[in-house]
This record gives C-alpha cells, sequence and structure tokens, in this order.
C-alpha cells in the first residue's frame, strides 16, 4: 500500500465538515499512512466555479496538482466531488491543455507535469481491503449499514473509471471488511442534491429525504458515505428535508473515515462523532 | 437464466419472468434479446426498435436500474457489468410516461424540444443561397453534441427529473440548446440559451448520470455547464444558481482562495435568506462553522500567483 | 404558434373534430367534439395537409406546407417517434453540385444519375433534380445541418461510387443522421405538429380523389379516419421483403406503396431494388460507400482486389450494382471466405490510418466492433451485399408536384417512384431525392389543398369499418402460436433473397411465384394471440408483413416480365440490356380482386445518348 500522500482536504473539511478531516487524520496513522496536506491548495472550483469560467477553474486545479508533483507524492482526497474536479483536470491537462496552461501556471514559477496520480481515501481502503481488515480492533458485527456511494466517487466513468458506476463494490468491500453489515439500499447510486441545495431546493429535500427512508426502510443504523458533500446534504438538511416530505425516520449519516475510525477502535470524540447534527453518538 | 420483464397493458403494472437458455442469447445485444423474447416466448411483449444499429435511438431501456441503448449493448458486456448474475430485470426507461411494457411516451420531451428554439439562425453574412462557412475548430465545437439519438437514456437517469420535471427539462434538450448556442454560424446564442435558463438550466444537481450513461459519449452535464457559463458571461447572471456558482469564483479567485460557507448562503441567497439562517445557526452550534468567518478566511499561501496565473489565462483567451 | 404544444393544442390546431360519423374517437378526441370547422360537415376528424412519414421527406414537406401557407393545419403522422426513420441510417453523403471549379456540373450530375440508373431514368426529371440538388446543400447548411468542413470551411465532399466529379457532400459518416436532425429541427421551428404512434393502414380514393386516411393509433388501439384535403406519403421503401438481408430498419415495410396498391393506384418499377455491395457479413447493416470513396478495398481470399476483373477503371468505385454482382460472383466462384448465408468477401480500410478513420468514418468503425466484434482500424471487415434501397415506388406524374395521379395524394422520397433513379440508384443521390422531392410534395400538397375542399368521407368510412372487424378477427380469435409470424417473415425474407436477390432467372422468380401464394394462404390464415388494443405491436408487424407480401409480389411480377438486365436487375437468362423492348418503367396495379396487373410506360428520354453502359 501506498503509505504517503499529498493530501488535499478540500474546502468542505475546514469548515462545515471539519469531523470528516478529524477523522481521516486520527486513522491514518493507525493504517500507517502519512497524509502531508499540500501547502496553499485552492478550492477545487467544487463543479461550480466552472459555471462562471472553466478556465480559471482549470488553472486553479493545474496549480493544485503541481504543488503536489511539488511534494512528489500522489494526491488523495476524501471529497468526491474534489475528487472529480480533480482527476478531470488531470485528464484535460494530460490530453493536450498542459502546454497551454503551463504558460499560465508559469506567471507563479510553477509547472505541470503529470506525475501525480489522484486517488481518494476510498479506494485506498477498497484496494487494501485485506490489510485493513487485519487491523479493525472493533468488528463493527452489530452494525447495519446503509452504504451510500456518492455521484462523484462513480460517476463520470471516464473520469473516475475505479470500477463500474452501475454495479461498484468497493464500499461494500470495505465497510464488510469492517464486520459491519450491509444492507440493500435502493438508493445507495442516487444523488442526494448537494450541489442545487440553493436553486432547486424543492427538488433536493425530496432527494434526500428519499434517502434518508430508503435507509430507513432497509433497516439500517446509520448511512456512511465516502464523500463529506454527500454527508453534509443528508445530516445537515436531514431535519428540513424529513419535514418537507412530512417523514418521521431521522437517521445519523456518517463519514467513511468515522467509520473506519470506530471498528480501528478510535474514541469517538476523536473522530469528530459529536459535530454530526443527527446525533451520532449510539452507534459508537 | 431469467428475465424479469416490467410489464403494463394499459391498465395495469406487472412483472414477467421469462426463461431463457443463455446460449441462445449470449451472442446477441439486449435488443437482440428482447427480440428473441418476443418471437419466441411472448408477442404480446412490447418494445419499440427500428435500426438496430445505434443511430435511431428507438430502443432504450433499463437493465437492472440502469439504462441501456438496447441494440448498442452486447449481453456479454452486461454479463460483465453484473457479474455472475442469472436473473436480469428489464425495465422502460425511467422519467417518461409509460405507454405499454418498455414502450413511453415521446410527446412531453419531443414538445420541451420545441421550448429552447430549436433550428439555426445564421448569422447575417450567411445566405440560403450560398449557405455558410465554418472552419474545423469551429466544427469540432459542435458535432460532438449533434451525435445525440435522442434515445433518451440520460434522461431516464436524470435525478433532477425523477425529483421533479416540472422545473426542469431532459438533459439531451439542454444539449441541443448548446450545439446551437455553441454554433459559430450562430447570429445569436442567447435565444437558445436564454430559453435554456428559463426552463431549468440551473436546476441541475450535477449528479452526472446523463454523462455517464450516453450510448454517444456526450455530456449533457458538461453542456449544461456550457450553457451556464455563456449565460453568465452574457450577464444573464440573476437568480440563485448563478449567484451560488459565482459566489464559488469569488472565494477562488477575488476572496481567500477557499470557500467560505456562510459567505456562500449570503451570496447566493442574500440577506433575506431567513430559511438558511437556521443552517447556518446549526452548524454553529454543532461548532462546524466558524463565525468569524464572515468577515475573511485566511488567504491561502500563493493565493496572490494564483490569482496572476487566472489573470495570465483570461488575457491570453480574450485576445 | 404556442410553444406549450399539447396533446389538446394538436387536435385543436389540425381542426380535428368529432361528430357522429365517427367510428372510433379517443378520450382525447371526444373532448373536442364540439369544435367544428366550416369547411368541414363530415364530422371526421381532418386536417388539410396530413404527411405520413417522418424521415427527411416527411419532414421537409411538412416544413414547406407550412411555409407555403402558414394558415394551413399541417400534420405529420408517424408509426414511431420522428427521429427513427431509415433517413437516419444513412451514412455516407448527400450528392449535389455546389463547387463548379474542376468542371463538374448539374449537368455531369444529371448524367452520372441517369447513367448509373441504366438509363431508366426520365431525364427531364434527372436534370431539374440535379439542379434542385445543389440549392438544397446550400439551404441545409443555412438550416444549421454541420456538414464536415474542407480546409477553407466550406462543405466538404468525397467521392460515391458512378460519380464522374467528386460531389458527394457529408457529415463524417453519419450524413443522414445529422441531416434528419436538421431537418426535424427546422419541422419543431416550423411549427409542425406531430402525431406519432399513429400507423396508417389505408389511403380512401373516392371518384378518383384522395379524401383521406385510415389512421391506428397505435397507443390506444382506436382505428380511425382522418380526413385530410391532401395527403402526402413519404413512407419510404421495401427492402424488408428480404427481411433480414437489408440494410433498412424493421420499420421500412412499403406501407405506403401496399395502400397506394391497395387504393389502385401504380406503384412504377416495383423489381428495381438495389442491393448495397457492403453490409455487414453477420446482420446486413450498412458499411458505408464513403468507406470505398476515403479509399478502401475490396479482397477476395486470393488477397487480391478483385474490381479490377470486373471494372478496371472504376475499381471499388464502381456504381453499387456492379460492385454488389462482383462481390457475388466472387462468392460464387469459390473466391470468397465462408459459406452459404455466411458467405463474405473483405473491406479494408486499415491502411486510411486510424486518424482518418475515427475521423470520416467512425460510425462504421463502431458498426464493425458491435456486429463482427472486430475494430476496422486493424483488420479488414468482412462484407456482403445487403438489399438497401427501393428505386421503385409510388407512381408520381412529375417532380414539378409530387403528384400522383390521384388528385390530392403525393408522394415523395423512397416510397415515390419519379424514376430519378431508375434501375440502380447512385450513392449519395437518396439523401438528396428525400429533402428535393419531400419540399416539391410539400409546396404542392399545400398549394393544393388551398383550393381543394374535402371528399364525403363516405369510403373513407366503409375502410375504417373494415379495419376495425379485421382487427377484432386476426387478434381476437385466441388462436395462433407465437411464432406463426415471425417465421412466416423469415421465410419470405429467405425466399426473396434466394430467388429475387442479386441473381435472378426465370425459374426461379416462377418458383418464387408459387411461394408467394403459399404465404399469401398462409397470411390470410394467421392469427395473432394478442387482442390488446394497447400498444399491439404484434399487429403492426402483422400489418406491415401483409404490406410486405404484396410489395413482394409486385416486385416478382415486374422482375418476371423484364426479360432483360438493367441496372439492380440481373437476369441471368437474358444477359444484356434490351433497349428495344424495355427502356420502359413496368407499371404495377391491383384489382379489388387482388389479382395484380403490369402495364408499361416508355422512359423520358433527353440529351442524354442511350447507350452501352461502361465505366
Amino acid at each position: 500500500m501506498q503509505k504517503e500522500f499529498a493530501f488535499f482536504p478540500g474546502c468542505v473539511l475546514t469548515q462545515a465538515a471539519i469531523e470528516a478531516k478529524m477523522s481521516i487524520e486520527a486513522i491514518a496513522p493507525v493504517l500507517g499512512i502519512t497524509l502531508k496536506e499540500i501547502k496553499g491548495w485552492s478550492c477545487c472550483g467544487a463543479s461550480q466555479a466552472q459555471d462562471v469560467d472553466p478556465l480559471a477553474t482549470l488553472v486553479a486545479n493545474a496549480r493544485n496538482l503541481a504543488l503536489a508533483e511539488q511534494m512528489k507524492l500522489p494526491v488523495l482526497t476524501t471529497c468526491s466531488t474534489c475528487l472529480l474536479m480533480l482527476r478531470r483536470a488531470k485528464a484535460q491537462l494530460d490530453n493536450g491543455q498542459k502546454e497551454k496552461i503551463n504558460t499560465y501556471l508559469a506567471k507563479g514559477n510553477m509547472n505541470y507535469q503529470g506525475t501525480s496520480e489522484v486517488t481518494s481515501l476510498l479506494w485506498l481502503l477498497a484496494q487494501n481491503a485485506e490489510e485493513l481488515k487485519s487491523k479493525v480492533k472493533k468488528p463493527l458485527s452489530k452494525l447495519k449499514v446503509a452504504v451510500f456511494y456518492g455521484c462523484h466517487s462513480i460517476r463520470p466513468s471516464k473520469d473516475l473509471g475505479f470500477e463500474s458506476s452501475t454495479n461498484p463494490t468497493s464500499f461494500e468491500t470495505v465497510v464488510r471488511a469492517l464486520g459491519a453489515e450491509v444492507v440493500p439500499f435502493t438508493k445507495r447510486l442516487d444523488c442526494c442534491g448537494f450541489h442545487a441545495v440553493y436553486p432547486a431546493e424543492k427538488s433536493v429535500m425530496k432527494m434526500t429525504s428519499g434517502i434518508v427512508n430508503s435507509a430507513a426502510e432497509s433497516k439500517a443504523d446509520c448511512v456512511v458515505t465516502p464523500c463529506p458533500l454527500c454527508q453534509m446534504q443528508l445530516d445537515i438538511y436531514q431535519d428540513d428535508a424529513q419535514e418537507t416530505t412530512k417523514s418521521k425516520a431521522r437517521l445519523p449519516v456518517i463519514h467513511l473515515a468515522q467509520l473506519v475510525g470506530l471498528a480501528l477502535g478510535i474514541d469517538a470524540k476523536k473522530l469528530g462523532l459529536d459535530y454530526n447534527v443527527i446525533d451520532a453518538s449510539k452507534i459508537a | 437464466m431469467k428475465f424479469i420483464i416490467d410489464r403494463f397493458d394499459g391498465k395495469k403494472n406487472y412483472q414477467q419472468t421469462y426463461t431463457v437458455e443463455k446460449q441462445d442469447i449470449e451472442a446477441l445485444t439486449l435488443l437482440g434479446t428482447l427480440l428473441f423474447i418476443k418471437q419466441h416466448l411472448d408477442l404480446t411483449l412490447n418494445f419499440t426498435a427500428s435500426c438496430r444499429m445505434a443511430i435511431c435511438g428507438a430502443c432504450g431501456v433499463r437493465v437492472n436500474g440502469h439504462a441501456y441503448l438496447g441494440c448498442d449493448t452486447k449481453m456479454t458486456e452486461l454479463f460483465e457489468e453484473y457479474k455472475d448474475a442469472d436473473t436480469f430485470r428489464i425495465s422502460p426507461l425511467a422519467n417518461y410516461t409509460v405507454l405499454s411494457d418498455l414502450v413511453v411516451d415521446w410527446e412531453p420531451a419531443i414538445e420541451n424540444l420545441r421550448k429552447i428554439k430549436p433550428g439555426l439562425v445564421a448569422k447575417d453574412e450567411f445566405s440560403e443561397k450560398e449557405g455558410c462557412r465554418q472552419n474545423q475548430e469551429q466544427y469540432d465545437r459542435i458535432v460532438g453534441q449533434w451525435d445525440c439519438i435522442l434515445c433518451g437514456v440520460c434522461a431516464s437517469e436524470c435525478n433532477k427529473l425523477t425529483a421533479d420535471h416540472s422545473d426542469y427539462m431532459e438533459p439531451f434538450v439542454f444539449t441541443h440548446a448548446w450545439k446551437l448556442a455553441n454554433d459559430s454560424r450562430s447570429k445569436d446564442p442567447m435565444i437558445h440559451t436564454k430559453a435554456a435558463v428559463m426552463n431549468g438550466l440551473w436546476n441541475c444537481v450535477h449528479c452526472h448520470e446523463c454523462t455517464n450513461r450516453c450510448p454517444k459519449h456526450i455530456s449533457g452535464a458538461e453542456d449544461i455547464a456550457g450553457l451556464r457559463a455563456l449565460a453568465m458571461r452574457k450577464g444573464l447572471n440573476s437568480g440563485v444558481g448563478p449567484a451560488h456558482a459565482k459566489s464559488f469564483y469569488t472565494d477562488l479567485v477575488e476572496d481567500s482562495g477557499r470557500l467560505n460557507e456562510i459567505r456562500l448562503a449570503l451570496r447566493t441567497e442574500g440577506v433575506s435568506t431567513v430559511a438558511r439562517a437556521g443552517t447556518a445557526i446549526t452548524l454553529m452550534r454543532a461548532g462546524k462553522m466558524n463565525p468569524l468567518e464572515i468577515f475573511g478566511g485566511h488567504e491561502i499561501e500563493g493565493h496572490k500567483d494564483l490569482v496572476k496565473m487566472i489573470e495570465a489565462a483570461k488575457a491570453a483567451n480574450k485576445e | 404558434m404556442s410553444e406549450q404544444f399539447t396533446r389538446r393544442e394538436f387536435l385543436q390546431s389540425a381542426c380535428i373534430t368529432m361528430g357522429a360519423l365517427c367510428v372510433s374517437t379517443t378520450g382525447v378526441e371526444k373532448a373536442f367534439a364540439a369544435s367544428s370547422t366550416s369547411t368541414n360537415s363530415s364530422g371526421m376528424p381532418s386536417c388539410d395537409v396530413l404527411i405520413i412519414g417522418t424521415g427527411a421527406a416527411g419532414l421537409r414537406a411538412a416544413v414547406a406546407a407550412r411555409k407555403k401557407n402558414p394558415k394551413l393545419s399541417v400534420v405529420v403522422v408517424s408509426k414511431v417517434m420522428p427521429s427513427r426513420s431509415a433517413t437516419t441510417m444513412a451514412e455516407g453523403g448527400i450528392n449535389g453540385v455546389i463547387d463548379f471549379s474542376e468542371g463538374d456540373s448539374f449537368e455531369l450530375h444529371a448524367k452520372d444519375t441517369v447513367k448509373g440508373g441504366d438509363f431508366l431514368v426520365d431525364q427531364d426529371t434527372a436534370m431539374k433534380f440535379a439542379t434542385y440538388a445543389g440549392a438544397a446543400i446550400h439551404e441545409l447548411d443555412y438550416l444549421g445541418m454541420p456538414f464536415s468542413r474542407d480546409s477553407k470551411g466550406r462543405v466538404d465532399k468525397r467521392y460515391a461510387g458512378g460519380a464522374s466529379k467528386i460531389r458527394c457532400n457529408f457529415a463524417s459518416d453519419k450524413t443522414g443522421h445529422i441531416l434528419t436532425h436538421t431537418c426535424l429541427d427546422d419541422a419543431l421551428k416550423h411549427g409542425v405538429k406531430f402525431l406519432m404512434d399513429h400507423h396508417m393502414l389505408d389511403i380512401s380514393i373516392e371518384n378518383g380523389h384522395c379524401e383521406g386516411v385510415v389512421l391506428r393509433n397505435v397507443r390506444t388501439g382506436d382505428i380511425a379516419p382522418v380526413r385530410a384535403k391532401s395527403v402526402i406519403l413519404a413512407t419510404g421503401g421495401y427492402t424488408r421483403v428480404f427481411w433480414n438481408r437489408t440494410s433498412t430498419p424493421y420499420i421500412a415495410t412499403g406501407d405506403g406503396a401496399a395502400a397506394a396498391l391497395r387504393a389502385g393506384l401504380t406503384f412504377k418499377d416495383p423489381e428495381m431494388l438495389q442491393f448495397h455491395p457492403t453490409g455487414v457479413c453477420h446482420g446486413g447493416t450498412l458499411i458505408t460507400e464513403a468507406a470505398r470513396g476515403e479509399g478502401g478495398i475490396l479482397l477476395n481470399n486470393l488477397g487480391e482486389r478483385f474490381m479490377k476483373r470486373y471494372v478496371p477503371n472504376k475499381m471499388e468505385l464502381a456504381p453499387r450494382d456492379i460492385v454488389a454482382r462482383s462481390i457475388e460472383m466472387e462468392i460464387r466462384e469459390g473466391r470468397g471466405f465462408g459459406h452459404d448465408m455466411e458467405a463474405y468477401v473483405l473491406l479494408d480500410v486499415t491502411h486510411l490510418g486510424k486518424e482518418k478513420i475515427m475521423r470520416n468514418l467512425p460510425q462504421i468503425r463502431h458498426i464493425g466492433l458491435l456486429f463482427e466484434n472486430m475494430d476496422l482500424v486493424e483488420k479488414p471487415i468482412a462484407i456482403r451485399p445487403t438489399a438497401h434501397y427501393s428505386m421503385g415506388g409510388i407512381h408520381v406524374n412529375s417532380l414539378d408536384t409530387m403528384a400522383t395521379p390521384a388528385p390530392g395524394l403525393f408522394a415523395a422520397g423512397e416510397a415515390a417512384c419519379v424514376s430519378i433513379h431508375g434501375a440502380n440508384r447512385l450513392g449519395g443521390n437518396s439523401l438528396c431525392d428525400a429533402t428535393v422531392t419531400g419540399k416539391i410534395a410539400g409546396t404542392n400538397a399545400a398549394e393544393y389543398a388551398e383550393k381543394a375542399d374535402f371528399g364525403t368521407g363516405k369510403r373513407l368510412n366503409d375502410l375504417t369499418l373494415k379495419w376495425i372487424s379485421h382487427f377484432k378477427e386476426v387478434t381476437g380469435s385466441g388462436k395462433g402460436n407465437v411464432n406463426d409470424m415471425y417465421a412466416l417473415r423469415e421465410e419470405m425474407g429467405a425466399a426473396n433473397w434466394y430467388n429475387m436477390g442479386i441473381f435472378r432467372t426465370e425459374s426461379k422468380l416462377l418458383a418464387l411465384a408459387d411461394k408467394h401464394a403459399e404465404f399469401q394462404a398462409r397470411y390470410d390464415a394467421l392469427r395473432i394471440p394478442n387482442s390488446n388494443p394497447v400498444f399491439n405491436t404484434a399487429f403492426t408487424e402483422y400489418v406491415e408483413l401483409g404490406n410486405l407480401l404484396l410489395a413482394s409480389r409486385a416486385a416478382l411480377m415486374g422482375a418476371t416480365a423484364r426479360k432483360e438486365s438493367r441496372g439492380s436487375h440481373f437476369r441471368e437468362d437474358y444477359l444484356k440490356r434490351d433497349d428495344e423492348n424495355f427502356l420502359k418503367h413496368s407499371m404495377v396495379t391491383m384489382d379489388e380482386s387482388g389479382k395484380m396487373h403490369l402495364a408499361w410506360k416508355d422512359v423520358v428520354v433527353g440529351q442524354f445518348k442511350i447507350e452501352e453502359r461502361k465505366y
């Protein structure tokens, strides 16, 4: 297993999903992974800024990747949207845009070469599921988990391509390695709606509520997701969403790193479980 | 092996299971399998098909919940995708009204196509008598979108349409708007762009299902982004959607280089964002948001260089 | 024109009214029973111009009719969604002279067309056609059709078989698809209304005038008359008579030609069916002529470019009939690969290089991957001739109007026979035929409708009642096996292919006549075990098969009588063209008893000398 990464937290880990940062930083040393945060990383554009200026977004991500290259390390992120934006930028750069964009990067004395790959926490763990299993101290054998992939960890395949987007298995593999039970969950590949929560609020609340209800119907104890944006959407907006659709179900929504941390026997406090909006304490 | 097909006879919905020998269908396409079932097991099964070479778009259906173009999908590909499955569930495209079995109603989608003002309005320098001129680069910009065969696969998978189709349109409709707006021969791209904005352009949820499933490798999501950027550039930037996108951009370029979530809410919805204030308070209570960040977060290291780079890119592309 | 088009509005705008005479009504139509129009007193649903078919011809006709008179109600009926047509499958390009710098001219285009058609072309028509074709290219470009471009930004063009100059304008190898969507966009822009999922069952001719059609609403199963002042048949060809050995879509079942026959109209040159040289070995889908236009070569099992044996001057770019026969000859003489229905020769484009293939021939690469499981960037593809186009069709008086001899009835595109293509169509001439004839038909149908009155609708009503009881009889008995109809269809296709395919002889044709009689008897006894009126696709297929059998019989009648070899009609027992006896169009009609009759009509000869056809 690659042990050292240029860590790209993404904006949301510094603010609203602070517990995602806490938990990934808590599990890394236990798994023997060193995360070196990229100094001076910028917002990836969040699949939003490109609607204003696609070129500016590409430049910003070329710079992010170049910063990682200076560290001579592959990039790891846990936010699926950051993952998609960085990987798409890399694909664009490696397929013809590199030269042009490098002339802009030169204004800040930087250069993109294409030497750093971009991966996610989910993929890394799935690739090393056996090793992960061997490090589990507290198997989550009583926990029923609804795994929620989130769009940008699987779609579009042309940019992500780690696994089948219609029949992915990485998340199940990881959760099972932790000893938890994966429940059948019809909306596991759906969209939480996060990126349109402002312009299409009504629809998004319906989507969010549908996911929570679907997980509840499968008798899950919690929803777990690799993406802090999905987590935010399903957790922070859950009350609103459930009120909108007049649904009773409430379910804790936790980050992948939090779930891993629990299985590794890390203290719930260190995993930031008390920061989750829907009470997640009973999972610990 | 078994095929469970979702059926509708005009009055009631039901599922019907057909058992076929794997060897009879493994060399076929998905459409070939449907034809096999119809012609050997049950001629009451209804679906549509015409060209069987992936150009007419008639035979889109869902397998295990995901849309495929029937004639463009080999059974061997499905066997590989759904490892070891000996049962497949076949359903009509989602987000359409089902007329019968696997047949859906295209009328509303055709009417949506009308909304984006289809048909090129050519620049004045061109004429019906002498046609137009277009260079290779300009042609390359639109030719991908012209591959759209109106198969409906993107629309079937669209999460936004599933949630509510009343304020949104099929992704391919936006692709059609973009192919016209982005055409160098077009007199006024805003004819199509404005119509797209008025019909839900900003309501895309970025789920990328359209991009992912399109048998012609068209990215509906990117076409939507293209239309949005064009709309913004042309000053069509009022409303929540544009403000939301703009705030990311502002944070990236003009402010700290990173997103500030409180400012995001304020910039997106303005001071009247009473509803969202509740969310912000929830976040602050949970300790997730630093209220001080509203006065500007810490600027990232090297932000001035980033701004220089972006400005260089902007300048280069203005020329 | 309202932007928010609903079915309701369609009915309104199409002046559809319902009344006492109407035999069948849907709920929506009933809702409009109250709104009647002054000109139509029968109470039947009606519109001014009714177009059947949504390929390029139908779509161009609709726009032309609306442009001619925006006050007219124009409705386009299709048994499918508008863009599922055969047009969309056309690949190679669209002929039309727009560049005169290398000595090309409308006259040369016409001359090539006449010669390509082995002089069974009406020469005055060909000349006009070539002129209109040139104008059509610019018009399509102006409408937004994204043609591939040359280095100066002009419409790009490539060689097509049988052409003396480069004049096949193209959009990658998806020209038909691109054209379809250009035309569909234009139709939507002009407020054309569609009535999709409606199958035309019959045309009604009363006192010599067309008074409307019988439509089956596939969605509900309702069979109803629709009156129209003018009707345009743009229903495409009938090459599905060879069922599985054709490049055309499942829906190309000659519905228009068969309905015309039943209505007493003339089916002209029905024996003239084109075999395209390069269909994929498995399934017969098309590998465009453009593959050879771009430089692709044909190889036999000795690795020879065998076309040097047949047409050394033109090689692979000889006209389709000649190349198709050459391939079959190679196979027959043991220089092909494989056996029987699996026999083939090779088409090699590998030397063009990946970049050129990906730019100009991406669709056929995809077809190779899909049907033959191979990448033609890397190796040659197995091909064999496949039925491709119907030169024959519904007889129309002239290219000036595209009107049939029955006032009010027009035909356009592949469904029509205005004798542009004669005995063999040149590659690139079909798309401009559809575009040009569609427009002419639309304009003239509108002009006619402006002055015409509705018919009484009496015969139309009788026909409708007949179809309603026919549906009940065929589907309501509870009898019939699942596979009966499909087996019959397969047998018909194979019998037509073996006996009326590329090589024809008297004995094979006579044997086929017996077969046809047997097929017709089996068809008449056929029962469909599905009585559900809602979207009964089996019944649609049943009607289509009946149409194909009629078209087969008409084609056989022409093929048997034409004791010569001309263009795609090749008689091994009459190897030579016989201008003395057969410089004539075969004109097939059917009487009320179902018996077919044959007459002849002289070909119009003009400035191009009738001579031996050599390349």
